[in-house]
Order: structure tokens, then sequence, then C-alpha cells
């Protein structure tokens, strides 16, 4: 009977609310995030076992975007994220040509998002929302200085990571009646992507990609990240 | 067919009778005198309408696409590619001035071309979506496949520039002084041409006897 009338007033609750609802939106905003770069390497020669060899956690910013569609509980949207940062002592290997070094960190993330806006109004003023979906991303490794056992060296070579993942979200937004009156958001996420393929490319030219080198790169490289994502509906 | 509506007719009367101060009628001298008033009118489109903005964008970027990068389309671009890139999509290896600036500013001027046909800014976005995917998929893939940056960056990251250069390129625009003019056509080229619906001329009226007023027409 309890459970009866705890969901009576759930369902009471989730009908009054004020927020705007069945519309498109485009909502964008900037993200700090903690990031953690891990390296996979086999553990033994011969062997299919991989481990993680080494780490480099690193800072990063970026900006956001999601566009999509919200009803009174659930919005779905294709969202991306840009992660920028910096890498620090890593080694890669692309076929036969490993490098070790630094370089500028770049994740481009694109995801389609379903949240859920909970009816628990704690605050007020605010709804929470829980999110999930699947990412499909690019890892770049700008390299700066490094060593490396191919005939390679300067700063006019990337590293690009093609990598799939998941992600999930806890997030507040501002409970206003109209998306013209630009509802705030803060939202908290959680993201982790393996690589698939990788890519050794030439960037001295800007005008054209210049593929050097690509292979296969099942899990080679494992992102995670904690994402502070802040930002407004624009309309 | 040019129809010219009278829009609104705004007259403040003086409190001061037949005083023709003009600081007394309450009018702000410190602003200057305009011929036209710039602005966005959300309209709804039919959709012909939009099957007409659809396949004229489309035309127009067949033509752009190989005149803007005439090299890469003689040297990469061939039919043999364009039946291999159909339907493939793939994270491009394009460094960050095409992905995110080239880009984001193509989609921006699409966003605003919809804009100054009447579209909403939603319905702005919707529409270069549905523009730049179809370049993407049946246009670009002459020279290479479609790829995900693009897809996405171009509308959504355009919308949110071409929201920023709609409200900089109308305070410029409104702000009556030639420079300002100039420079919000320039960031804002769509306010230029015939399709644009947001133009409003303005008629200063003043009978001599401290009624003063203000004519607005539109042309559509």
């Amino acid at each position: 009977m309890k459970f009866l009338t705890l969901l009576t007033f759930i369902f009471l609750i989730s009908k009054s609310s004020l927020a705007f609802n069945n519309e498109m939106f485009l909502k964008a905003g900037t993200n700090f995030s903690l990031n953690r770069l891990g390296v996979f390497e086999k553990e033994e020669p011969g062997s299919d076992d991989r481990g993680i060899a080494e780490h480099s956690y690193f800072g990063g910013f970026g900006f956001n975007t999601h566009f999509g569609y919200r009803w009174e509980r659930y919005e779905f949207t294709i969202s991306s994220t840009i992660v920028l940062g910096k890498v620090e002592d890593l080694s890669f290997v692309i076929n036969e040509n490993s490098f070790k070094g630094s370089g500028n960190y770049q994740n481009l993330m694109v995801s389609p998002t379903l949240r859920y806006f909970v009816p628990w109004k704690p605050l007020k003023e605010w709804r929470i929302n829980l999110g999930t979906g699947p990412i499909w991303s690019q890892q770049t490794v700008r390299l700066k200085e490094f060593v490396s056992t191919g005939p390679f060296s300067g700063r006019n070579f990337k590293l690009t990571y093609d990598s799939v993942g998941w992600g999930i979200s806890i997030g507040l937004e501002e409970n206003l009646k109209y998306k013209e009156m630009h509802p705030v958001y803060v939202e908290l996420s959680y993201v982790r992507l393996y690589s698939l393929r990788a890519y050794l490319v030439d960037t001295s030219d800007s005008t054209k990609s210049n593929v050097l080198s690509k292979s296969e790169a099942k899990k080679d490289v494992r992102a995670e990240a904690l994402i502070l994502s802040i930002g407004i509906v624009l309309f | 067919m040019k129809i010219i509506i009278l829009f609104f007719i705004l007259s403040i009367q003086s409190a001061f009778g037949q005083e023709q101060d003009l600081s007394n009628l309450g009018v702000d001298k410190s602003r200057r005198t305009q011929k036209h008033y710039y602005t966005y009118i959300d309209r709804e489109h039919t959709t012909q309408e939009n099957m007409k903005h659809i396949a004229g964008v489309y035309a127009v970027t067949w033509a752009i696409y190989p005149l803007t990068q005439l090299e890469t389309f003689k040297d990469d671009g061939s039919f043999k590619k364009y039946g291999d890139n159909f339907g493939k999509i793939v994270f491009d290896q394009d460094e960050p001035f095409w992905n995110w600036i080239v880009h984001p500013l193509s989609g921006s001027q699409l966003f605003l071309y919809y804009r100054a046909n009447g579209y909403n800014r939603i319905d702005s976005l919707t529409m270069s979506f549905i523009s730049s995917t179809l370049f993407e998929f049946t246009v670009e893939i002459y020279t290479e496949p479609a790829s995900i940056q693009d897809l996405y960056q171009t509308p959504i990251l355009g919308a949110v520039l071409g929201v920023g250069i709609e409200n900089l390129s109308l305070w410029l625009l409104n702000s009556g002084n030639s420079f300002g003019k100039v420079l919000g056509h320039i960031i804002n080229p769509s306010t230029l041409f015939w399709y644009y619906e947001g133009k409003i001329s303005l008629t200063p009226d003043f009978d001599g006897k401290g009624k003063v007023g203000l004519n607005f027409s539109m042309d559509f």
C-alpha cells in the first residue's frame, strides 16, 4: 500500500512539471575535465593479453553542444563534447613505428544521448536528470616533443585514434517554463573509450590530410574522463 | 508582386503643445536617424517552400564546391571515388582550421540564409542540418567520404556561431552609422539580398504642431 502511495505521489509530481517540453532545442556550453589516458601493451611476447602500460592524467577544457527533442520526462539529443589538453611521456605504436613523447591532446566525442528527468525535486528551481549513451570518438595526439623508431621528427605529425565507448551523466537544469528564458544546465559525466583504429598523419600541408600509416588498434588506447559541463539552452 | 503594408503607425503626443523643441517631445537626439530597421520576422513555411530552399541550396553547393576547392576537385575527385564513398561515413583527418573554423563559418551563413528567409532559429538549424547532410552524402563524396565531424559541426556549431553573428549584425546594422552598416552586412551578407524579410523602412513624420510619428513599412 505504501509503495502504491509512493508511486501515485511520484506520478502526480511528474505531471506537475513546469519546464518546457515537446520542443526541439539546442543547448551549448563549456566543459572542464579530468582525463586519464592509458596505453595498452601486450603483457608477454606472443600473448594476446593486454595490460595498461602507462597512464597520463591531465586536465582538459572544451565545449559541448546538444541538439534534440524534449518530451515531458525524457529528452533525446545528438551531443558533441570536445576536450583539449596536454599529455606527457606516453608511448604509442602504429604498425612498426613507436612514438614516445608529449603533445597536445584533443578528443571529439559524438553521442546520441537519452536523458530522463526524475520527478524528485529536492531543489525547487532545478530539475535533476540522468543520462546515458554510446560514444563515437576521435582522439588526437599532436606530437610536439617525441622520439620515434621510424623516420619521423619535427612537429608535423599527429596520431589519431577512432574510438568507441559509453558515457553516463547526472545533471541539473533550471526549471523554467520557456526555453526562450535560456535555462542553465550543469552536468557531471563519466566517459570511457577504447580505440579501434590508429592513424599516423602528416600535417605539414593543412589543405590535405596525408595519412602515412593506418593500423587496427583494438584497445591500444583507453581513455576515461570525468567531465563537468556548464551551459545554457540557446534556443 | 510587391505589396507595401503600413505595418505600424506610432504617434507620440507632446506634453508641451506647440513647442517644437525635439528634446521636449521626448525624442532622443543622441540617436541617429535611420532609413531602415533590421530584424528577423519568423513565419510558417509551406512544404513547397521548404523543398524549394533545399533544392536551391543543394544546386548552389554543387557549383560552389568545385569552385572553392578546384585543386582538390581535380586531383582527388572522380566518379569512381563517388561510387566508393557513397554511404561511407568516417572521422576525417582534417586540421582544426577546417573542422572548427571553415565548416562552422559556412554553417553559420547557411543558418543565416534560412533566418533571412523567415525561418525561426530551430527551423533554420533543422534546414541547415538537412542541407549540409545532403552536401556531405551526395556532393563532397566526389573527393572524400562523409565525415562525422562535418555532419555534426557544420550545422550545430554553425547555428551557435550564427546566433552570435545574427545579434552582432543586427546591432551594427541598427547603429545608424555607415561603418556599422557595412560591417553588419559583411558578417551577415544575407541581409543584403532580395530574400531577406526583416528589412523595415522607417519614415519619420512630424506635423509641425507638436505631433511626431514613425511609419514602419515592410516589403515581402
